[in-house]
């Protein structure tokens, strides 16, 4: 990972809070790249806890560039609670807190300095519900434009484009003025991505996008990832075990707030190392 | 057999308590308004009260109850959503949220004769305004500004967390959530609660007899000039609402006509009280389909 070895070298650039600042300088690497392997976040040492109750504990692991990284285990296993730290949307929860570090392009994101509006606006998020705004299609999309101040004719494209890139623009190009709730589940949880990657992120976080769809809407939100992957660096928390092998590339399998197991998903399903992740991808337990 | 019964007994319980409850209703409004239609007429509704004759209207208490109404509401409005953003949003769960929301709570329970007589004392008299429309608002502005506060705050509580979040992930600030989220969200619940609590206020008169007083001057409907002491509009003067001169008539009232007169103001009150509530049900969902976008 060279770029971002030229980053940690620079301490100062290290301590800037401010995530804007290294916009100009931002280097995107090529979707043409997406064969290769690069680290594009690392999890040190991570631990969240609520009040006293550590939901993580002490994780160790990488999310690599382009690549699907799927978190799977059972219930309560702190898998979704990893995926909102990614972003930090436990900010929201006044109990919570974190230790270790996630470093993201040569910055511990998990640092009181770091603006969360704007590491948002590059690890975007879906969630498990399809929760778009009660509004029409189009402000859906646009609601987040218009709050960074693009120009009109640029919403205008990005509208269009985003719409196109989540496989929902030939659906409701002729009623973009309709509520958003008039979209069926599917459409929704679309409308959601579609309304996510307006913003050009990085990288997608998406908690458990299917757990709510029909099985026709499930298998096309789970192509659209794979379409995605090429672009788009992806975490997905997934109950779904058959969805993690379909889908990712990566696998993680957490346990109680462990990390038990983590590596290649093809190699995870076949030929797991540990005894429980065995015992979970064989259903013995969930 | 037995569980059948049961369910049958429950539903009945509860469709009884809705008749009687509806009944009450019923009968009330039709008994005041079949009393006090026959009172109401043009004339009743634009002719200055009389003190001693027969055949006095209504004209200047139904204008300055309109008038306290519109004041309260911009003392109380603004304030009381503000309140309600900051408790529902804002506010660190801990004590002095607590203490906030006690506070609040008490204030809106206070007995309203206990209001008229704190505003009597501290904006009649330690602030020498008088007996006034704005003393009179003030005091209302006291009970109303904690239902506004409530009612903003229940509302945005209301709105799904799931839409905040699907803001916030957007990297939106939390003040811009605020504004364009929940707010939007929740203005149809909080405009119905102004719009009730405008109801509580034109019906209100204990707290309005120490404090915008039971006598108006002589309005002169062509003088706009606020500072004159004959304009409807003087914020400064006394004023008499509906309900006080209700009140009035009843206990003090020496013209032949008290019964009459009691009637068909109250017909009127409960006129505009129901059309204050019609109207909070129409418009809060007008706007709610307005903002969701659909029909």
């Amino acid at each position: 990972m060279p770029k971002l070895d030229k980053r940690t070298i620079n301490e100062q650039e290290y301590d800037k809070p401010n995530m804007k600042k290294r916009e100009s300088k931002e280097i995107r690497t090529e979707s043409s790249e997406f064969n290769t392997t690069e680290t594009l976040m690392n999890l040190k040492n991570l631990s969240v806890y609520y009040a006293d109750n550590q939901a993580v504990k002490n994780i160790d692991m990488p999310i690599e560039k382009n690549k699907v990284t799927a978190f799977i285990g059972p219930s309560g296993c702190g898998k979704s609670t990893l995926l909102r730290t990614i972003n930090r949307m436990n900010d929201q929860i006044s109990v919570a807190r974190y230790e270790g570090e996630i470093n993201y392009d040569g910055l511990n994101i998990l640092r009181k300095e770091v603006d969360v509006v704007t590491l948002r606006k590059e690890i975007g998020m879906v969630f498990q519900e399809p929760n778009p705004f009660p509004k029409p299609i189009k402000q859906n999309i646009t609601h987040a434009l218009k709050f960074m101040k693009k120009p009109k004719n640029e919403i205008e494209e990005i509208v269009e484009s985003s719409l196109k890139q989540a496989a929902l623009w030939e659906e409701t190009k002729d009623r973009l003025n309709n509520s958003a709730l008039s979209l069926s589940g599917g459409q929704q949880q679309r409308l959601c991505i579609a309304r996510a990657l307006a913003l050009k992120p990085k990288v997608l976080l998406l908690d458990e996008p299917t757990s709510a769809l029909d099985p026709i809407s499930s298998a096309k939100v789970e192509d659209l990832i794979m379409e995605l992957k090429k672009h788009y660096t992806i975490a997905v928390v997934t109950h779904n075990m058959e969805q993690a092998a379909r889908i990712s590339d990566n696998t993680a399998f957490m346990y109680n707030g462990d990390l038990i197991e983590f590596g290649e998903t093809s190699r995870l399903f076949t030929n797991p190392r540990e005894k429980r992740t065995e015992d979970y991808i064989s259903g013995k337990f969930s | 057999m037995n569980r059948r019964l049961t369910n049958k007994i429950a539903t009945t319980v509860f469709v009884s308590c809705a008749v009687i409850m509806t009944a009450t209703l019923v009968y009330l409004l039709g008994y005041i308004l079949t009393n006090g239609l026959s009172e109401v007429d043009m004339d009743f509704l634009t002719s200055d009260s009389s003190s001693a004759m027969a055949g006095g209207g209504i004209k200047n208490q139904l204008w300055n109850s309109f008038y306290i109404l519109i004041v309260t509401l911009l003392l109380s409005a603004p304030l009381g959503v503000l309140g309600g953003i900051y408790l529902a949003e804002y506010a660190r769960p801990g004590k002095l949220t607590n203490v906030i929301r006690t506070s609040v709570e008490v204030l809106s329970s206070l007995p309203s004769i206990v209001v008229g007589m704190f505003g009597l004392l501290i904006f009649v008299q330690y602030m020498g305004l008088g007996y006034s429309i704005i003393a009179g608002a003030l005091a209302l502005t006291v009970f109303n500004l904690p239902i506004i506060v409530r009612v903003t705050e229940d509302s945005i509580r209301s709105v799904p967390v799931k839409q905040k979040n699907a803001s916030l992930a957007l990297g939106i600030t939390h003040w811009h959530t605020v504004k364009t989220v929940l707010v939007p969200a929740a203005f149809p619940g909080i405009l119905t609660g102004i719009l009730l609590s405008a109801g509580r206020i034109f019906g209100e008169a204990a707290a309005l007899l120490f404090t915008a007083g039971l006598s108006t001057n002589r309005l002169q409907f062509d003088t706009w000039n606020p500072f004159d002491n004959n304009s409807p509009l003087n914020p400064f003067r006394s004023a008499e609402t509906l309900s006080v001169h209700i009140w009035k008539v009843n206990s003090q009232g020496i013209m032949p006509d008290v019964d009459e007169i009691a009637a068909g103001s109250a017909a009127v009150l409960i006129i505009f009280v129901l059309i204050f509530n019609v109207t909070a049900r129409v418009v809060g969902n007008i706007i709610f389909n307005k903002i969701t976008g659909s029909k």
